[in-house]
């Protein structure tokens, strides 16, 4: 009984173990942007309205302080709108599509700042 | 009872092992391996510095031609996206800037060769068409600007081409300048130093031009040939004449990277206008390719973009003329 113990307990001690290992070196990874990066919006306020900003690896790639795809220089009227044409803006760039956007894909996202 | 207790504790770790692993998967939409980051990656994209700025759109993807115009801050390393250009999407266009404005023409888009001509104003960020150029409708031409006036030299209209077209943005009007001596080619490089315009590199019927041209805006001076051509050792070491180069300027020297000749390449030559003499330097340290975008900004080389066999690249790398050339590099 106790030996059975003993090798049940230390078979989930190495499954953590590992686990933990693993999760330390993708943290460490983002860190030091070794292999895989991190993409983060950011959201933030100027000029009476808001930008965003899209991070990858732990650096500003994209700083969008006007509406992109549109002409002029407007700004969201939204931190949320903002947040959502962002978040567009990673997916695309993980989908490996460029991350452009279109005064199409904005109006049809609801963002009536764009139209 | 024992194994039960047994097994289910290892159950249970296995569970909250699978589950975290899951946890951490759902954010893999928020990651990117490095080497699949592409950004805004493509090639044959038009360019222009305004205000310290290079501005860079248009272009290539590998399947479509495109109308996105994005503003690129050197000292920041970040992209902007602006007004989308408001000509017809396409590639192999040319930019140039004169008076505070930005300006893109001529190119293709996947089935006509292009002649309009568009604005572009950085304060209001908006696009404004303007006169036809006033030559053919081609793509691979140059464009360069002197003394506030612009010029889209050469290209491919289905012959190739060397002449050589003024644009004056206080008429709006184009006006047919002095031809090339002789070359005509597609996919050449242009850049300006001491308001003189060098046009070199280039291609014509499947072969590189080995002519090279500066303008003064008013004639054209031939320079000695980018060829191992003359009976001195100076041009020896010529072997850089190729095609969709990446071309700008640091401290009154000229200099083209990558492009094609024969296959993708990194070399990196600099032209000193003192001596007419080419000198290598050290390659390019991305990967090799051609139709990659050059500019110059506060004095600084750029090379941004361009496209490796069928991949779009989407890379900035900055020249430093002074690191030292190393031949087993």
């Amino acid at each position: 009984m106790t030996k059975r113990n003993i090798i049940i307990v230390s078979v989930v001690a190495v499954v953590a173990l590992v686990f933990f290992a693993w999760k330390l070196s993708r943290t460490a990874a983002q860190q030091n942007g070794s292999d895989m990066l991190a993409v983060v919006v950011e959201p933030f306020a100027i000029h009476d309205g808001w930008g965003y900003k899209v991070n990858v690896g732990g650096r500003t790639y994209i700083y969008q302080d006007i509406i992109p795809g549109v002409p002029g220089n407007r700004v969201f009227r939204s931190k949320e709108n903002a947040l959502r044409v962002g978040n567009v803006v990673a997916e695309k760039l993980t989908h490996h599509k460029i991350p452009s956007m279109s005064q199409q894909e904005l109006v049809r996202m609801g963002i009536p700042e764009a139209e | 009872m024992r194994y039960l207790k047994g097994y289910s504790l290892l159950l249970m770790a296995s569970l909250a092992a699978c589950s975290k692993s899951s946890n951490t998967t759902t954010l893999v939409g928020n990651w990117i391996k490095r080497s699949e980051f592409e950004g805004v990656a493509r090639s044959s994209a038009a360019s222009f510095v305004v205000n310290d700025k290079a501005y860079v759109g248009t272009g290539y993807d590998g399947l479509n031609r495109l109308q996105d115009i994005w503003m690129y801050d050197v000292d920041l390393n970040q992209w902007t996206q602006k007004a989308p250009f408001t000509g017809t999407a396409r590639s192999n266009a040319v930019g140039m800037a004169m008076a505070g404005k930005g300006y893109i023409g001529t190119g293709y888009d996947g089935l006509n060769k292009l002649n309009d001509f568009y604005q572009y104003d950085p304060v209001a960020n908006t696009w404004t068409r303007k006169a036809d150029f006033g030559g053919s409708a081609r793509y691979g031409a140059v464009a360069f600007a002197l003394n506030d006036k612009g010029y889209i030299a050469t290209g491919y209209d289905g012959n190739w081409l060397k002449d050589n077209w003024q644009y004056d943005p206080a008429t709006n009007s184009w006006t047919q300048s002095q031809s090339l001596n002789s070359g005509k080619r597609q996919d050449a490089s242009a850049f300006v130093i001491n308001n003189k315009a060098y046009v070199v590199m280039g291609t014509a019927n499947s072969t590189p031009v080995t002519d090279f041209y500066s303008f003064d805006g008013t004639n054209w001076t031939t320079l000695n040939s980018i060829a191992n051509v003359s009976d001195d050792s100076f041009d020896d070491a010529y072997n850089f004449a190729g095609s969709g180069a990446a071309s700008f300027v640091i401290n009154g020297k000229g200099y083209i990277t990558t492009g094609t000749k024969g296959s993708y390449t990194t070399a990196t030559w600099e032209y000193d206008p003192a001596t007419d003499r080419w000198v290598q330097k050290t390659d390019f340290e991305g990967a090799a390719r051609t139709y990659s975008t050059g500019f110059t900004v506060k004095n600084r080389g750029f090379v941004v973009l361009g496209q490796s066999s069928s991949l779009q690249l989407d890379d900035m790398r900055e020249f430093d003329p002074n690191a030292a050339y190393n031949k087993n590099d």
